[in-house]
């Protein structure tokens, strides 16, 4: 009897040889001690002889290896077997057959969840679903191993010598092709032939009708919650059978139709990709194996442009000199004078009405300059309050500076 | 070994674009690559005084090697070998030629399809989309294993520095499944026979 925990630990210890061995178990049935003693000296080539008759005894003692019967070979223990290949992703090839019979299996099912509903049986209803859905989770289940199983043929078939006839390289892939491949397309056709989908409809629409059933007349919440959790992986089911099947039929329609070219390098590539799927790409490509190239970001500081600039500024710095303005003599040619606008006018309209105003001005403000005596009568004229009348004689005045002939006005009061 | 700077007209250029860590192609950096292989010599010495080893492969590429990766280009070089493999996967699936990668026309249809096909190898290295495809090749354009032209990726001859990795590699992966047999015959004469259905 196997002490699940200490298969377990064992396991975790020995996983290198394990793991080798599963790869191995693809061709080899059984292997012999001295077999066995080459594989660890190979796994772990800094044991001993000694240390590696040990871990020999130890995988035996714990069950990791068994004994064949009629025979002093020893096999990996079967259970560990199937749950480390579907940890690495190897599987065998499943039968489409028995996708068949599972699928009778459901329609059964689903007979019995009807039966169950009309007698209001709960616990045959129960049992219904819970057929139903282990059969769903084990299709499920197939569906990702053959898909795993067929990539594995592929890249079988993609990484073996390329000089191997063609006929011998495809043998595996045209057998998985003819007995899996199509049959299941033939299952799961959409159109009318196939009776995956329409029994996947069929179960779902008795799902549905069921939990109907069970919420417009009571039930125990968690019979419909049950029911429901099975109609999700349906759904799930209807999703991805169309899902694995496409991508089987993307792998092996290229070798199966010859089209794919083989040479070293898609042969090398065919394999490594094979290594990626089933271990990753980090542990595909351990350590520093792969091209790298220098990232040196150095950081250099330099002086920009603008400060450059303004350094060369500085050190040719002069001090700039200015000149102040020397003292001229020269009179400016427009004298400033003061001019009280507001005694003007209290002082012409003190006088109005004037006969003469170009008079009038020269008489009492004639020591003003001509520009400002002219500015004076032209803001006098346009006052709003007064009338202004040009004369009909024009007259002619001599100013300081120069002489003028006009039409002076008479100014009125209004 | 005395160098004229003054023949090594290009030493300017070249140290340059190398220490940045790009790699030269003949066909796309033809003046450099003229002028690297006329002086070679000269400049294969130089570079190695300063503590460069200069790599000029026949198959038109050349470039600084060395070892140490930062964790940008080590991410940076797992994409693109991932990526790299998937697209020569597909090309091969097509019959198409593998060799004459250079005259493959990278565009977003292409990257769509391979997202596609090689969703699920994708999606574990988070970069199931073409979007990130497409970054993963800008990256590499950078460094001069691809080149952006005319809307679409084209692969530069320096792609045959991860070519000849997968082979080495798929070499060196081969012979550990096989190599019990060799060494278990020595032992045991039954082994005669597992040997020959391996062979």
């Amino acid at each position: 009897m196997i002490n699940p925990r200490s298969l377990v630990r064992a396991l975790d210890k020995h996983w290198d040889v394990i793991e080798y061995l599963v790869a191995l178990g693809r061709d080899h049935i059984a292997f012999d001690r001295d077999e066995l003693l080459g594989v660890l000296n190979k796994v772990y080539p800094q044991d001993t002889e000694e240390q590696r008759l040990e871990r020999l005894q130890q995988l035996v003692n714990n069950e990791l290896l068994i004994a064949m019967s009629h025979s002093d070979s020893l096999q990996l223990n079967e259970n560990v077997s199937q749950f480390v290949s579907s940890l690495l992703h190897e599987h065998e090839l499943g039968l489409s057959d028995i996708l068949k019979a599972r699928i009778v299996d459901i329609q059964a099912g689903l007979e019995q969840l009807q039966q169950a509903m009309e007698s209001r049986d709960m616990a045959a209803l129960q049992n219904g679903a819970l057929r139903i859905d282990k059969q769903l989770r084990q299709i499920l289940q197939q569906l990702d191993q053959d898909s795993h199983a067929i990539q594995a043929i592929a890249e079988r078939a993609k990484s073996s010598d390329e000089r191997m006839p063609l006929d011998y390289r495809y043998r595996e892939v045209l057998e998985a092709y003819d007995q899996y491949v199509q049959p299941m397309e033939e299952l799961m056709d959409t159109g009318a032939g196939g009776n995956f989908y329409p029994l996947l409809e069929r179960a779902e629409t008795v799902l549905e009708s069921v939990v109907q059933v069970l919420t417009i007349q009571g039930g125990l919440y968690s019979h419909q919650q049950m029911l429901r959790q099975v109609g999700f992986r349906v759904k799930d089911l209807r999703l991805n059978g169309r899902v694995a099947l496409k991508q089987c039929t993307n792998t092996l329609m290229p070798l199966r139709e010859e089209i794919r070219r083989h040479n070293h390098l898609s042969a090398a590539i065919g394999q490594l990709l094979g290594a990626v799927r089933k271990k990753g790409l980090d542990r595909t490509f351990p350590g520093q194996c792969l091209p790298v190239w220098r990232k040196e970001r150095s950081l250099t500081i330099a002086v920009g442009s603008e400060l450059l600039g303004l350094m060369e500024q500085v050190r040719g710095y002069q001090s700039k000199s200015v000149d102040f303005p020397e003292f001229t003599d020269d009179q400016l040619l427009v004298v400033l004078e003061q001019v009280d606008e507001d005694a003007i006018h209290r002082h012409f309209y003190r006088s109005l009405p004037i006969p003469d105003l170009m008079r009038w001005l020269i008489e009492y403000y004639g020591a003003f300059q001509d520009a400002t005596l002219l500015k004076l009568y032209h803001k006098l004229i346009r006052l709003p309050d007064v009338n202004a009348m040009p004369n009909q004689e024009s007259l002619r005045v001599t100013l300081k500076q120069i002489a003028i002939q006009l039409h002076s006005h008479v100014m009125e009061s209004a | 070994m005395t160098i004229d700077l003054k023949q090594l007209s290009q030493l300017q250029a070249l140290f340059r674009v190398l220490s940045s860590g790009a790699h030269i192609n003949r066909l796309q950096d033809s003046e450099l690559w003229l002028d690297l292989e006329k002086h070679y010599a000269s400049y294969e010495s130089l570079f190695s005084a300063l503590g460069f080893a200069l790599m000029l492969d026949g198959r038109g590429f050349a470039y600084f090697k060395t070892e140490q990766a930062s964790s940008y280009t080590g991410k940076l070089t797992r994409r693109l070998a991932l990526l790299l493999m998937l697209l020569f996967e597909y090309q091969a699936d097509q019959g198409l030629h593998l060799f004459q990668f250079q005259q493959w026309r990278i565009d977003g249809l292409l990257l769509d399809k391979l997202c596609q096909h090689y969703h699920a190898m994708l999606e574990a290295e988070e970069m199931a989309s073409a979007q990130a495809l497409k970054e993963t090749l800008d990256r590499a354009a950078r460094v001069g294993f691809a080149l952006f032209d005319d809307s679409s990726y084209w692969l530069l001859p320096a792609v045959h520095r991860y070519l000849d990795l997968f082979e080495e590699l798929a070499q060196a992966d081969k012979p550990e499944l096989e190599q019990l047999v060799p060494e278990a015959t020595e032992t045991n004469d039954v082994d005669g026979e597992i040997q020959e259905d391996v062979v």
